[in-house]
């Protein structure tokens, strides 16, 4: 049966859709668009420097929400990140790790991560062992990853994923230890709690800009533009709508 | 063009879900109820793999020349245990249920606990870690949750000028979390949708 | 102090000398030159030496020479002979055959001889020498000075005995020759030096026995020819200092025998000397004294003075000639510019064509940069006196630093700027900043314990004395009391209501909320309803049958075994709940302990999820609930959703409320405290939390206000510091 929240739904997704091919195509003959500083992530790529000259590990952590989640976008996001952290820091002596709270989202990071080093055209250096189901339980999560972070001579965190207002022990882990933390969650406890604990707090959905700004390709700039076009779009419905409603038109 | 077959299988699965997501008229509604149903089952075995993945990585870290982590014997005994009493015993045994009840929620609520103290020192020390406005309002907003929350002022409640203000200030968290929860949706559906073109592949391999 | 050192040219002089023997100058300013002897003939001073006059013969010096010998009791012996030269006796020899025999002369009488002469023990040992060297030395003992022209003369066999040689040395002395004294063999000087010619050797016949005392000519330039023979032995050249050691040869015995005649080419002047033993005198140079005879009375001023070992005082200019002091390679150096001044008995030689074609190539050597001061007289060392020599002295003597090269690299003004520029470029990146300080755990590390501490202490004196000082709140908020009402009103009705219980929380938060929902439990238990339970995570079931014990306790009334199910929990997240909102028998078709929840007394005849008379979700988490909203909320219709959430997730979910999505809510302690309010119950659960509760949490608030104000006032005082 169809229905106007279907209908209107489908509207929106073929609108991203086609926002997302067209400006792909569009960036195959123009420079790479130009985004807004994000301090958090200019930190990250001297973070990742640093520790590749100093000989230590980056540690990411994805969270733990299920692939059949409505969650799961911020683990697609915080996978493109490993990737990329995976393929700048090939050359350093200690691989990164990536710890997740559930079963899928450790395949797909040990998947990630192979993918990561045969396109550095290094596939030796892939070891199933880095990516690891830290508990099936968010703070058994946790407590699995506070072992990582005082272990594995890790020198920056990236906490990317979905988690809840626990993962401010791992950022405060981190901060005790002396490490670089990035922090991006699509939670608003986790976000609340990450703001006062986090060296670099992202905030809302400058969670799903991180790839984009890790020098990704040109998808990831396309679907970042579209998601800028979309968000005016509902901003304009949204005052329009209440303008509207106000003016007793709806 | 890496792992065709994987691309093609998860352009066409997540597209069909979609679609029978947004239309739920047959055909498409069993076909997403038995793909989703597929996908609940993958996940499920994903998650025992991912166990028993869990469970090496610990052997390997107590079986190691150098380092040897002796906090993973405890794991993979009481892993052991606890298996075993599942199998045998099942899950609705009071057995079982008190493992949950006088273990697992103790050792959480204790991780809460100490969550709490941590937020708090967090807290206090925020204006060291970073200044500025956003620290401020952060500030702030804390403390007169904190206070509303308390229950502190729910007695003078009934003061018209308190009340306004209260229902006031009860709504701002709500208009903030609307609008970081509408961007944070938009962000998942353009992410969702590189998947379904084909242009990020987490399974490529 | 034996020596006096010439205040012009340093040379080294006997402290008797008047001149200088290397410049001929005057030592002293109150000697009058004038007073100095007339100038004399180049060789009156070796005649004066001698004692001869001109037409003295060498027998008769021979004879004095034997008489004196006599005298003295001193004999020749074979080594004094053979300290003349072998070529000097035969010259001697040759000398005597050529001359006639003297006239009778008288010979000197012992003691008319020079005192010098007479008293040999005070003879200075040159004068010694000379009169020994009278003696011609056999030419096979003096073989190896001699030269091979000189031995192919004559035979070792040949050669006259050294007691047949009475050289004549009238030439010497040819005025004391008067006198007789001495004769020297009369050796030719006025022989033309400046046109050396050929030598011809076969015009000597070669000297026996029998010629021995023949008188052999000897051609004027056979002392050329000699002179300019190598002699590879012979001795350091004598500095002008010591001129005495020239005159060695002149050591011969005065008492020798008569040497023999021998024949001589040309018959010389006992009393002229050759003139190649004039040696070339230098510009500067004294002028050559005229050769003539020697005046050897002139020497008995000086030799009177003379210590044994000292020097003969030097003779005036005139007195010794100049080949005496110089060197024979100086004179062959200088002999290609040699110039003769003050010598006007030299008649100036001309260079034939094919000699100056042989010159040395240093004469034909273009003139250097800084040419060498040809007049320069070395001052000291071996070679002094001797003009014509690299200065070494200078180079030796005077030792100067070396030359130091400087090791910076020459940079023009344009490099300079250029390097400054790429300097200035480049400085920001190797500039290492200062690297900041160390951060210490220590203090988090205490103000965490201090916290920890003063927070669980605060807290447990409130729940162990339970004050009560925490008011409870007045002001209910609407969702609650739409909750209070919903339920009232459900458990009110004839028939007990069937209640789906959605337990979604995690044990990490079942304190809080098995707090809240106990009260809720407990308010539908009361009323007889039937709960099924259902649970989206692992831990559900159990914390369900938690709750229920926990609720069940305060109801004692309630059959739990009946009246609740419990349908374990359901994997899949969202799809669970649209599975179970589309068919809740298949979704969930057996309870935790394996009987057939659908066909059980509670559930029966259900078969939708709407059959249910409410939805009570207990949840800790926004998305978990939306899910709930959007799966289930759809097809259940007017069936009211209640909501007991964490107080984390009561924002988020207050546009669900607001939307009348979810019918009403409780959230966190103080909604249900509030509830409690709303039903008056007096020993709800929240209530003996609320004191430790409340306190808790302005204890919170009370940190963050001082610690906010102290770190910002440090920030802003930090800030100012630096600006």
């Amino acid at each position: 049966m169809i229905t106007l929240d279907g209908v209107l739904g489908l509207g929106v997704v073929f609108l991203a859709i086609g926002l997302i091919v067209i400006l792909h195509m569009l960036g195959r003959d123009r420079d790479k668009p130009a985004f807004r500083k994000i301090a958090a992530f200019d930190a990250l790529k001297n973070s990742i420097g640093l520790a590749v000259e100093n000989g230590s590990r980056i540690h990411i952590t994805l969270g733990k929400s299920s692939l059949t989640q409505s969650t799961n976008a911020s683990a697609l996001a915080g996978l493109s990140t490993l990737d990329r952290i995976a393929q700048i820091s090939s050359i350093s002596d200690k691989p990164p790790i990536a710890t997740s709270g559930d079963g899928g989202l450790t395949l797909l990071s040990q998947d990630t991560l192979r993918s990561a080093y045969r396109s550095v055209h290094a596939p030796e250096l892939y070891d199933p062992g880095r990516g690891r189901l830290a508990g099936i339980t968010p703070m058994s999560y946790i407590a699995g990853t506070l072992h990582v972070t005082t272990h594995e001579e890790v020198s920056a965190h990236v906490m990317i994923g979905n988690f809840g207002p626990e993962i401010a022990l791992v950022a405060e882990a981190a901060d005790l230890a002396g490490a670089f933390s990035l922090a991006a969650s699509d939670s608003l406890p986790a976000q609340a709690a990450l703001y006062a604990v986090a060296d670099n707090p992202v905030i809302g959905e400058e969670l799903f800009a991180a790839p984009a700004y890790l020098g990704g390709s040109r998808s990831h700039s396309a679907s970042l533009q579209a998601q800028d076009i979309l968000r005016w779009g509902v901003i304009v419905v949204l005052v329009g709508g209440a303008l509207l409603k106000a003016m007793g038109i709806l | 063009m890496r792992a065709p077959l994987s691309t093609a299988i998860a352009i066409a699965a997540g597209g069909l879900t979609l679609i029978g997501l947004l239309i739920p008229a047959d055909p498409l509604l069993s076909i997403r109820i038995r793909l989703v149903e597929w996908a609940v089952a993958l996940a499920g075995v994903a998650g025992l793999v991912a166990i028993l993945h869990l469970l090496s990585v610990h052997w390997r870290k107590l079986t190691a020349r150098r380092n040897k982590n002796f906090n993973s014997a405890f794991l993979l005994i009481a892993f052991i245990i606890t298996f075993i009493t599942g199998i045998l015993l099942k899950p609705s045994h009071p057995t079982m249920q008190k493992i949950v009840t006088h273990i697992q929620v103790p050792i959480e609520a204790s991780l809460m606990g100490v969550l709490a103290i941590s937020l708090t020192v967090a807290a206090i020390r925020l204006f060291q870690r970073r200044g500025g406005w956003m620290s401020v309002l952060f500030a702030i907003s804390a403390l007169v949750f904190l206070v509303i929350g308390s229950g502190f002022l729910s007695a003078s409640a009934n003061i018209p000028v308190l009340k306004d203000v209260l229902a006031a200030v009860n709504a701002l968290p709500i208009a903030g979390a609307r609008g970081i929860l509408i961007g944070v949706a938009l962000g998942s559906l353009t992410t969702g949708l590189r998947v379904l073109l084909g242009s990020d592949r987490p399974y490529s391999g | 102090m034996s020596e006096i050192i010439c205040p012009f040219c340093g040379a080294e002089n006997p402290i008797e000398a008047v001149a200088c023997f290397n410049c001929k100058k005057q030592l002293y300013d109150d000697v009058d030159p004038d007073a100095s002897p007339p100038p004399r003939d180049e060789m009156e001073w070796l005649k004066d030496f001698r004692g001869f006059a001109d037409d003295r013969s060498a027998g008769t010096i021979k004879a004095t020479e034997a008489d004196q010998s006599s005298e003295t009791g001193e004999t020749t012996t074979g080594d004094e002979e053979s300290d003349v030269p072998e070529w000097l006796a035969r010259i001697r020899a040759l000398k005597e055959d050529e001359t006639p025999a003297p006239a009778e002369e008288e010979p000197v009488e012992p003691e008319e001889l020079p005192a010098y002469l007479g008293n040999e023990a005070e003879l200075p040992d040159w004068i010694k020498e000379i009169k020994q060297g009278d003696v011609p030395q056999p030419l096979e003992e003096a073989g190896g000075d001699m030269p091979e022209w000189l031995k192919n003369m004559a035979g070792p066999d040949e050669l006259p005995a050294a007691e047949d040689i009475t050289p004549d040395l009238s030439m010497i002395s040819p005025e004391s020759g008067a006198e007789g004294g001495i004769q020297l063999p009369d050796i030719p000087y006025d022989l033309p030096g400046e046109e050396p010619a050929e030598v011809d050797l076969g015009q000597f016949t070669p000297l026996t026995d029998d010629t021995v005392d023949e008188a052999v000519d000897i051609p004027d330039d056979l002392f050329e020819a000699i002179a300019s023979q190598p002699e590879p032995e012979q001795p350091p050249e004598p500095t002008p200092a010591e001129p005495q050691d020239d005159l060695d040869w002149l050591d011969t015995d005065i008492t020798q025998p008569e040497p023999t005649e021998i024949k001589e080419e040309e018959p010389t002047d006992s009393g002229d000397l050759p003139e190649w033993m004039f040696e070339p005198a230098e510009t500067e140079a004294d002028t050559v004294p005229e050769p003539g005879e020697l005046d050897f009375t002139t020497l008995d001023a000086s030799l009177a003075a003379i210590d044994g070992e000292n020097m003969p005082a030097a003779q005036s200019e005139a007195a010794l000639p100049d080949w005496l002091l110089e060197d024979e390679a100086e004179n062959f150096a200088n002999q290609a510019e040699f110039q003769s001044e003050g010598a006007p008995n030299l008649e100036v030689g001309e260079m034939p064509g094919w000699l100056h074609a042989m010159r040395p190539l240093e004469a034909a050597a273009p003139e250097l940069a800084s040419p060498m001061d040809e007049n320069r007289v070395e001052p000291t060392g071996p070679l002094a006196g001797y003009q014509g020599l690299l200065p070494g002295e200078g180079v030796v003597t005077q030792y100067s630093r070396p030359p130091v090269y400087s090791a910076r690299m020459q940079v023009t003004d344009k490099q300079r700027i250029y390097a400054t520029l790429f300097e200035t470029l480049i400085v920001d990146e190797t500039r290492v900043g200062a690297p900041p300080a160390e951060k210490s755990t220590t203090p988090q590390l205490v103000l965490r314990m201090s916290v920890g501490l003063v927070l669980i202490g605060v807290i447990l004196m409130a729940l162990i004395f339970n004050p009560g000082l925490a008011a409870s709140p007045t002001l209910v908020p609407p969702e609650s009391v739409v909750f209070f009402d919903t339920l009232q009103n459900l458990t009110a009705a004839a028939t007990p209501p069937r209640v789906l219980v959605g337990l979604d929380y995690e044990p990490s938060l079942s304190g809080e909320l098995s707090t809240i929902a106990a009260s809720v439990v407990e308010d539908w238990m009361a009323g007889n309803s039937g709960l099924a339970f259902v649970s989206l995570n692992l831990s559900g079931p159990a914390l369900a049958d938690d709750l229920v014990n926990k609720a069940g306790a305060r109801v004692p009334t309630y059959l739990a075994a009946e009246r609740v199910i419990n349908l374990g929990y359901l994997p899949g997240g969202a799809t669970a709940l649209a599975a179970l909102a589309a068919d809740p028998t298949r979704a969930a078709p057996a309870s935790v302990d394996g009987i057939q929840a659908w066909n059980s007394l509670l559930l029966q005849g259900m078969v939708a999820v709407s059959d249910f008379d409410a939805i009570v979700l207990l949840t800790d988490n926004t998305e978990n609930t939306r899910a709930w909203i959007e799966q289930v909320k759809p097809a259940v219709g007017s069936t009211p959703l209640l909501v007991v959430s964490s107080a984390q997730a009561a924002p988020a979910l207050q546009p669900y409320v607001q939307s009348g999505q979810i019918t009403g809510m409780i959230s966190g302690f103080t909604g249900g405290a509030a509830y409690e309010q709303l039903t008056q119950a007096q020993n709800g659960s929240i209530r003996s939390y609320w004191d430790a509760y409340q306190a808790g949490m302005l204890l919170i608030a009370a940190f963050m206000l001082l610690g906010s104000l102290g770190f910002g006032i440090m920030n802003i005082f930090r800030r100012t510091k630096k600006a």
